[in-house]
């Protein structure tokens, strides 16, 4: 194979990663590494370099539509990407430090995780007896929202902002760490922790992605992992792939779409933590 | 306002694709990347040891897309990417100063000092 198509299958490749990952509501970056460094045996640093740009290019054409959207947290959101950007920074310096093999494996856990809530309902609707905390109090973070599906406007506290932080600045690391989007791991930080109402979660994760990508991408771009030949292809695939995947999602039942990717999600965590023990299968 | 991110938004990510494509137009077209890798093989994609080649500084990518070199275009279309969230926080922190919100224009002029931090990275 050339070049050119190794390059046109790469963007092939990569537009099933964005479509399955638009379907599966997890995103592309956890697809794209497994699929360059698996599936084309390209190096993981290039492998993440990639995927984070892609990262980039989905959240923020994915914001195009939603920066109307008056269920993101504006003010959470912010004050949150103080741990977000910061562990994302930690994250991409780690990962120039360790070996590649912990890269495989804690890239493997950590798709395992994110798997959970596709299987797990997490997080409440609405939130009954949150007592909002001195924090939360002392940044305003409470706010409101017009919830079209129930009919009413919602109002909303937010609680146990330390952990909220702590838990997203492990997301940040994530992000800086592996090259993904961790909305499931923000997601689990405001729905759970701080337990806001799920569709300001979720909303609001959306946000964070792009920015919490954007703080790490910098150093990866700086520290030439930032391989235009397969970075190129990469985000442009992604960001059709996701395209589609949104408009079809659109059309299906959510529930049963999400459930019939967890299989083939659990198989690439197993594969790639077998990878960083050596074993190539 | 909303709207008005919203459509710089799509224009960011909008030319940030037409660079990226024309980039790997130009890479096939003329068979090089613009830096000297001729002939271009598959090794390049693979191979970690071509770092060194790949880790420019916006200085010099700039200085690289007025003379077409293709990798340029391509690495200016990924700033031009990373570059779209860093401007929705810049935007953000406009609105926060517009709103009186004082607490909060600092906390996004934090974020947006840790994005810069990263993008200017050095070593």
């Amino acid at each position: 194979m050339n070049l050119e198509e190794l390059m046109a299958t790469i963007f092939a490749g990569s537009v099933v990663a964005g479509l399955v990952g638009a379907l599966a509501g997890l995103g592309g970056g956890v697809l794209i590494v497994p699929l360059l460094t698996i599936g084309f045996g390209i190096d993981i640093h290039y492998a993440i370099g990639a995927s984070i740009v892609s990262v980039i290019g989905t959240s923020s054409g994915a914001a195009v539509a939603y920066v109307r959207d008056q269920m993101t947290n504006l003010r959470a959101g912010m004050f949150l990407e103080l741990a977000t950007t910061t562990g994302a920074i930690v994250g991409a310096l780690v990962a120039g430090l360790v070996h590649h093999a912990v890269l495989f494996i804690v890239f493997g856990l950590v798709l395992a995780i994110s798997v959970a809530p596709l299987i797990m309902r997490l997080g409440e609707e609405l939130p009954k007896g949150v007592k909002e905390g001195a924090l939360s109090q002392r940044l305003r973070l409470g706010s409101s929202y017009y919830d079209v599906v129930l009919g009413q406007t919602v109002n909303y506290k937010v609680t146990r902002v330390p952990l909220g932080f702590g838990m997203m600045w492990i997301a940040g690391l994530f992000s800086g760490l592996l090259g993904i989007g961790s909305g499931t791991f923000k997601v689990l930080a405001m729905d759970t922790a701080m337990r806001m109402p799920m569709k300001v979660s979720t909303t609001t994760s959306n946000f964070m992605i792009g920015v919490t990508a954007a703080a790490s991408a910098g150093i990866y771009f700086n520290r030439g992992e930032v391989n235009p030949l397969i970075a190129a292809p990469v985000a442009l695939g992604v960001l059709l792939g996701a395209a589609i995947g949104t408009r079809l999602l659109v059309r299906m039942h959510n529930v049963t779409v999400r459930k019939l990717f967890v299989p083939l999600l659990l198989i690439i965590a197993l594969e790639m933590i077998l990878r960083g023990f050596g074993v190539h299968t | 306002m909303a709207t008005v991110i919203s459509f710089l938004l799509a224009i960011g990510v909008g030319l940030s694709a037409l660079l990226l494509i024309a980039g790997v137009v130009l890479l096939l077209i003329t068979g090089t990347t613009g830096y000297g890798h001729e002939p271009l093989t598959p090794p390049l994609l693979l191979s970690p040891e071509n770092t060194g080649v790949f880790s420019q500084s916006i200085g010099d990518v700039l200085r690289g897309i007025l003379t077409h070199k293709p990798f340029a275009v391509i690495e200016v279309g990924v700033l031009l990417l990373i570059a779209t969230p860093v401007f929705r926080v810049a935007a953000s922190i406009v609105l926060f100063l517009m709103e009186r919100d004082f607490l909060y224009t600092l906390i996004t002029l934090w974020v947006l000092i840790f994005l810069l931090i990263s993008l200017f990275w050095i070593g």
